[in-house]
């Protein structure tokens, strides 16, 4: 199996974003870009006394938060930044209705139409559009009696029949059935800043390995990318419906370069592959994109969900415009160049901030959204970004420094004059120390504290082991790393 | 320990994690919290250090506060009361009695004695110029030929240029507190001791205080330790560590009366004389600007009149909340009415956690933290028992998010029993809100039998939280 598709940007490495999911890391890779470049971050209980931005449901915790220029300050839920108006993010909440705005501005849209679901007309219009068609619920959702592929007047008949047999749904769709690969394109502005490509769950054969190892091996594999480490491709049912009708068994083997769809859905959750794709849209198709947002009143940033025609590069139909996307994927995905929407979004609202300098510097978001989720703070101001080059030492120390209080008089100095890094035992019973601060002589000096040491300890030695410019992220604040 | 004479309202909401410094901190922001005042908590840097300071804020203004220190203090009250040189000239001013003395910069030691002894009459005390909290201050040299020795300790071996040698007063020296013209406490700090109960050896006797001290949030963290000074104190009551002292007797084994060396805050407010009271409140006037101190005074016990010794900022408040013998004082209570004549208390069933808060400005990620305000509105507290099949069945986690959901304060927890113990803390509405969600949208795995409420007595953290299960369960 293909093990180059894992790629990180060099700001956004495992480390960066370790533990951090969902939509909690959307809001933590923009806030994290805008912050590095030197805007002040506060994060925030609840919106309430805020800014008021709208919002179907969720928590807020750890996904609300401004940042502030000398001049201004922007709030942002999510991926979701205060330039998005509340009476769009409403309207993209009813899909029927976006499509309506977009179909009256010629957006292109799926063709498609809403019956009663005892009426006949249903047959006229799915002639006069042509099939295959999809037949769905008005209000359903998770994919509950959904048709699909209905490609003539029988099957359509039989699956109307079907249809009101299972479901009360009164109001149904017709849609035109497009074939074509589903994108997911997150414009910014006048501009595609990134196209994912959402495959289902899948495995390909190598002629040697069983289903089982294929499946263990592409698990592991994605934990190399800290997007999709939560996300592994769990053995459930429906996957082995998949092998079945295939007619095949955990113990196969799949033939050398045989890819294997494990499900139907593509949710990346599910096991699904985002796929960096955004050089498959021709420019037609990103205006279409960029477009579908322009006709919406006032959303300068949003994923838009497009089917591009397999046969016709230059065409696309905009399924949905998402106004608080999920934006992770384009930063970590399984197959492609990963792309930089965090940044593209903070360049929008602060474009003063495009050339500044970026902070090596990550924070620990987790102890810091801590108290806001017990409610036992309002809002926490992070610490402003060092954007200073650091140079950083790295000290093995020996003597009698364990039990004597050594660890936590290093950490109180080094907050004191200001040095950054961490001190950790190491296996051998020795300490190692790293200290990090943009002047060298500071480092020096800190060496003779590290020498000092706390009242009841001896140190023996504090020899230097490494010495250069911090290159890699590198967390906030100086950490006792505890022996694991 | 609980102690019957120590403030209701902050003892049981003062967490053991609080004690020393923090006390005056944590006392005061608290108080102005519970106001319904905006509070922050931020660091600044200054000279390597990050200070935590913090401001409350209302409509019309905001006020930072230093240690417990508000900013109508000024900048020159600070620097004059930073000097006994300075400060005893402003006393002098205005005739406030101070002891006898003078100011040594460059002279010779031998200069130093001659003129002592030529213009003061023996015992004196000998005093660092500079110096800060007692270090360096010897009582009671009664012969030249000590304050020669001392001299040399002082300048020599602690290496303090300037001095002050002043007449020796014998007395108790008290701590009083004035703001805005009013003294609202007064203690007198004994140095550290213990009393014989005719059994007891004095080192068993130390570790009993010291286990004693513990339970006291102003003494929390100042054990007596057991050093060569305790030692040549015991010696001089010709006992050693290992003798017991009779029912009742007390010893004194250090000098000076510092609560971090050992001492005992003991409150004397109700004691002070009219003639005492006077020259206080005089010598917190008698510097401009100074509009909260603490005036270090000696009550002459030849004729019970007070004499000044120094004015303090930013003065620690721990030994007034919470001392060991007498009444505590409301500090904290006078500080708000001062700069906020018109907020009232809320309520006292809340508080906040101070460590939590403050932890994250420490680590260096934070530089500020609001904390959230309480609405203006009575505060019930409530606990309940919920029975049946309640627990491993997502029952707590259902529980702490309606409590966010509905702005109820409180915990939830794991009972031995099989129950579910939650404990609510909110406006009436707020609770009402809660418990209609608690006993209709609870998870189809949870099922009820019963749900018993009654009161709860005590103050509440902010927040809520589900307490993790442990061997011991929390007690309040």
């Amino acid at each position: 199996m293909k093990n180059t598709n894992v790629e990180l940007m060099p700001h956004l490495t495992k480390d960066v974003v370790e533990g951090i999911n969902g939509f909690k890391l959307c809001s933590y890779l923009i806030a994290l870009e805008g912050w590095r470049r030197g805007l002040s971050l506060e994060w925030y209980k609840d919106e309430t006394s805020k800014c008021k931005m709208h919002r179907a449901g969720g928590s807020t915790q750890g996904k609300y938060f401004s940042l502030t220029s000398d001049e201004k300050t922007h709030y942002f839920f999510r991926s979701r930044g205060d330039k998005v108006s509340n009476e769009t993010v409403r309207i993209c909440q009813n899909k029927e209705k976006t499509k309506k705005i977009l179909d009256d501005q010629n957006v292109p849209i799926p063709k498609g139409e809403i019956f009663d679901v005892n009426d006949d007309q249903i047959y006229v219009y799915a002639q006069d559009i042509g099939f295959p068609v999809v037949i769905k619920p008005l209000s359903g959702s998770m994919g509950r009696g959904v048709y699909t592929n209905i490609s003539n007047f029988d099957e359509l008949k039989n699956a109307i029949g079907d249809f009101k047999k299972r479901y009360n749904y009164k109001g149904i769709i017709v849609e035109k059935h497009y074939y074509g690969k589903e994108y997911r394109v997150y414009v910014v502005g006048d501009n595609v800043i990134g196209a994912t490509n959402r495959v289902p769950a899948n495995i390909q054969g190598d002629g040697v390995n069983t289903v089982r190892d294929l499946i263990e091996i592409k698990n592991k594999v994605r934990e190399s990318n800290p997007y999709l480490k939560p996300k592994p491709i769990k053995v459930d049912y429906e996957v082995k419906l998949a092998l079945k009708n295939n007619g095949l068994e955990m113990n196969s083997v799949l033939r050398k370069g045989e890819t294997l769809s494990l499900r139907e859905i593509s949710n990346l959750s599910a096991g699904g592959d985002p796929l960096e794709a955004t050089s498959d849209l021709s420019d037609d198709v990103k205006r279409i994109a960029v477009n579908a947002l322009k006709v919406l009143p006032s959303i300068p940033h949003a994923g838009v969900d497009i089917i591009i025609d397999p046969n016709a590069n230059e065409k696309a139909v905009v399924l949905e415009v998402n106004p608080t996307a999920e934006i992770s994927f384009h930063a970590f995905p399984w197959e492609g160049e990963p792309k930089d929407v965090p940044s593209a979004i903070v360049d929008y609202y602060f474009p003063e901030t495009i050339s500044a300098k970026k902070s090596l510097n990550y924070f620990d978001y987790h102890s810091l959204i801590e108290p806001l989720k017990t409610w036992s703070t309002d809002a926490v101001n992070v610490s402003p970004a060092p954007t200073k080059d650091l140079y950083f030492k790295r000290y093995r120390v020996t003597g009698k420094i364990h039990k004597v209080g050594y660890m936590t008089f290093i950490r109180r100095q080094a907050l004191k004059n200001d040095i950054q890094g961490y001190i950790k035992r190491t296996n051998s019973n020795d300490v190692e120390i790293l200290v990090a601060n943009p002047e060298e002589a500071k480092l020096d000096e800190f060496h003779k504290i590290c020498y000092k040491g706390s009242k009841k300890s001896k140190v023996k030695a504090v020899k230097e082991i490494e010495s250069s410019i911090v290159e890699q992220p590198f967390k906030l604040g100086f950490q006792i790393i505890s022996l694991e | 320990m609980s102690h019957k004479k120590w403030l209701e309202h902050l003892e049981n909401s003062t967490p053991s994690t609080v004690s020393g410094d923090k006390l005056s901190i944590y006392s005061i922001a608290l108080e102005g919290w519970r106001r319904g005042l905006n509070l922050k908590f931020f660091t600044i840097k200054r000279r390597q250090k990050h200070l935590i300071k913090y401001s409350l804020s209302d409509t019309e203004k905001e006020i930072t506060f230093s240690y417990s220190t508000g900013p109508n203090v000024t900048a020159e009250a600070m620097n004059i009361t930073s000097s006994k040189t300075k400060t005893k000239e402003y006393l002098n001013n205005v005739g406030v009695p101070v002891p006898k003395g003078k100011n040594y910069m460059k002279h010779a030691n031998e200069e130093i004695i001659t003129d002592v002894s030529r213009s003061l009459i023996f015992p004196v005390v000998l005093k660092p110029a500079s110096g800060k909290m007692g270090k360096g201050v010897i009582a009671n040299i009664k012969t030249a030929e000590e304050l020669k020795t001392s001299l040399l300790h002082v300048r020599e071996y602690l290496g303090f240029k300037g001095v002050i040698v002043e007449e020796y007063i014998p007395g108790e020296e008290y701590r009083i507190y004035v703001i805005d013209g009013k003294i609202i406490a007064a203690m007198n700090r004994l140095p550290a001791n213990i009393t014989g109960d005719g059994e007891r050896s004095i080192r068993k006797l130390i570790i009993e205080k010291n286990k004693q001290r513990k339970q006291i949030p102003s003494v929390r963290a100042r054990p007596i330790k057991i050093d060569a000074e305790v030692t040549r104190n015991i010696e001089a009551y010709e006992y050693t560590i290992d003798s017991i002292p009779a029912i009742g007797e007390k010893l004194l084994l250090r000098k000076n009366s510092n609560i971090s060396s050992g001492g005992d805050p003991v409150d004397v407010t109700d004691l002070l004389n009219e003639q005492v009271k006077d020259v206080a409140v005089k010598a917190a006037k008698a510097v401009p600007g100074l509009v909260e101190t603490g005036v270090d005074l000696i009550v002459d016990n030849r004729d019970n009149s007070g004499k000044v010794i120094e004015l303090n900022t930013k003065v620690g408040l721990g030994g007034h909340l919470f001392p060991l013998e007498g009444k505590a004082r409301d500090i904290p209570k006078a500080i708000i009415d001062y700069y906020f004549p018109n907020s009232k208390r809320i309520t006292t069933d809340l508080y906040f956690n101070y460590t939590k808060v403050t932890g994250l400005l420490k680590n260096g990620v934070l530089q500020e933290v609001t904390l959230p305000s309480i609405p203006n509105e009575e505060v019930i507290v409530k606990s309940i028992i919920v029975k049946g099949k309640v627990q491993k069945v997502g029952f707590r986690n259902f529980i702490r998010i309606k409590a966010l959901y509905c702005n109820v304060n409180g915990f939830v927890k794991n009972d031995s029993d099989g129950s579910v113990f939650i404990v609510v803390a909110g406006t009436r509405e707020k609770i009402a809100n809660f418990e209609e969600l608690l006993r209709t949208k609870y998870p189809k795995r949870v099922n009820i039998d019963s749900i018993e409420e009654s009161v709860w007595n005590g103050p509440v953290e902010y927040g809520f939280e589900i307490i993790a299960d442990s061997k011991n369960t929390k007690k309040k």
